[in-house]
């Protein structure tokens, strides 16, 4: 089955089921396909290697062995210091030697996602456009009670 | 001057609280629901400018026949402002305090909703999966189903793997249709003045109908999309699996929203006849108009 063309909708279902699953060897997949390593793909994979680790810490180094596309150690660094900057990773300084820690774990991350997307969070923007409309400014405590 | 003053205060209060109930109520709307949101914005700005105008013309009236003219006398001789006694420079206080609120809570809301979108990116590119066959599209590891996009610059269409599950695929591309009609016509700028001030002025009925009704607006609109590009029983099928699913289902309001939008879909009512159509938009475009032809002629 080729992986692109045909219907979108019927192809990408399939495809996503199995990618969704799998996360980072998917991604490992993708990259064999299209032939260059993005950016995206790196940072997720140094995620999930920091989560698996965690709460211990991590050098670069730690983080690079766990990676099984072999990027250059600068090309590691970077990453990491992209996912400092956003937040999602904080960093130690021991001698010498960095260590790197994930800043909340996988799954405070899917719920503060989740929160957004189901419009319980408590923020007064209009971030995101949801599928089922958006909630009334006025539910959204009744909502949020209605959950715990 | 002063007469001018009136109108515009007159024309401002007027658009704040029965025209937008009005709006609000009407049936028609639903049968155009992009003329009824250039409406809305025309009776946002127009309200906006009407109210700060009404301040500033009432303010600078003793200064001369008009506004232009008060404003050449304050251009040479800014000292005259403090002759044109206390009511007045309450009034123009009054109008220019109105004018900065606006702008500073819009600005405050602008801010918030770019930092909410940024960190919600950043958590997407690290936990969501980019879906290959659909560009733009990434898939959430959770068995909750829900669909929504991320609008802006890292404009983001997000499924999660509950959605997947319990669709299938042409009903897929009906929720995919609806969310890019969303990020095309950038309906999320469209919403965001009456988010900010329906948020900060509670206190209005009127701001608050109007975020509710142009929030209802804005979902017409990205369902007609979407029944343009496949068959309205599949979005129809979508919605209601995915809105089941949610936990905002068991709000009364938030359900009776939902039904509406599953009625309107399954049994569409008739588009406006073209002349209405016209009709609507070049009172959109005459209501905008209003406040700075009073402003700068009467």
């Amino acid at each position: 089955m080729s992986r692109r063309g045909g219907s979108p909708a019927v192809h990408g279902r399939e495809e996503v089921k199995g990618v969704a699953l799998r996360g980072v060897e998917a991604s490992a997949v993708r990259r064999r396909i299209h032939g260059v390593p993005n950016l995206g793909d790196l940072e997720r994979a140094v995620m999930h290697r920091l989560w698996a680790a965690a709460p211990g810490w991590l050098t670069a180094r730690d983080v690079q062995e766990g990676l099984t596309t072999n990027p250059a150690t600068t090309t590691v660094l970077t990453v990491l210091g992209r996912l400092e900057r956003k937040g999602l990773v904080t960093r130690e300084r021991d001698g010498r030697a960095h260590h790197y820690r994930a800043v909340g774990s996988r799954e405070d991350h899917v719920a503060e996602l989740m929160n957004d997307a189901l419009g319980t969070a408590a923020d007064r923007t209009a971030a995101l456009a949801r599928f089922v409309g958006s909630i009334p400014p006025e539910e959204r405590a009744r909502l949020r009670d209605l959950l715990e | 001057m002063e007469v001018a003053a009136l109108a515009l205060l007159v024309l401002g209060v007027a658009l704040a609280e029965p025209v937008s109930r009005a709006l609000a109520a009407a049936h028609w709307p639903a049968r155009d629901p992009v003329g009824a949101l250039l409406v809305w914005q025309a009776v946002g700005l127009a309200g906006g400018l009407a109210l700060v105008g009404a301040g500033a013309v009432y303010g600078l009236a003793p200064l001369g026949p008009d506004l232009p003219a008060a404003l050449a006398v304050l251009a040479t001789r800014p000292e005259a402002l403090l002759t044109v006694g206390l009511p007045h420079l309450l009034g123009l206080v009054l109008g220019l305090g109105l004018a900065g609120w606006l702008l500073a809570v819009m600005g405050a809301t602008t801010a918030r909703t770019l930092r909410a979108r940024r960190r919600h990116c950043d958590l997407l590119d690290v936990l969501a999966t980019p879906w290959p066959a659909v560009p733009g599209a990434h898939v959430l590891d959770h068995a909750m189903p829900v669909a929504y996009c991320l609008p802006g610059r890292r404009a983001r269409l997000v499924l999660s793997v509950g959605t997947l599950e319990a669709l299938d695929p042409a009903q897929v591309v009906a929720v995919l249709a609806h969310e890019r009609a969303h990020l095309r016509e950038r309906h999320d700028l469209v919403v965001l003045p009456f988010v900010a001030w329906g948020a900060t002025a509670p206190f209005v009925p009127g701001m608050v109908q109007a975020q509710v009704a142009v929030a209802a607006l804005i979902e017409m609109r990205a369902d007609d999309v979407a029944t343009a590009h496949t068959r309205p029983v599949e979005l129809a099928c979508a919605l209601r699996t995915v809105g089941g699913a949610v936990p905002a289902a068991a709000l009364g309001s938030f359900a009776t929203a939902l039904d509406r939008r599953l009625a309107r879909i399954t049994a569409p009512p008739a588009p406006l006849p073209g002349p209405l159509r016209a009709l609507v938009r070049l009172t959109a475009a005459a209501l905008v108009a209003l406040p700075p032809v009073a402003l700068l002629v009467v």
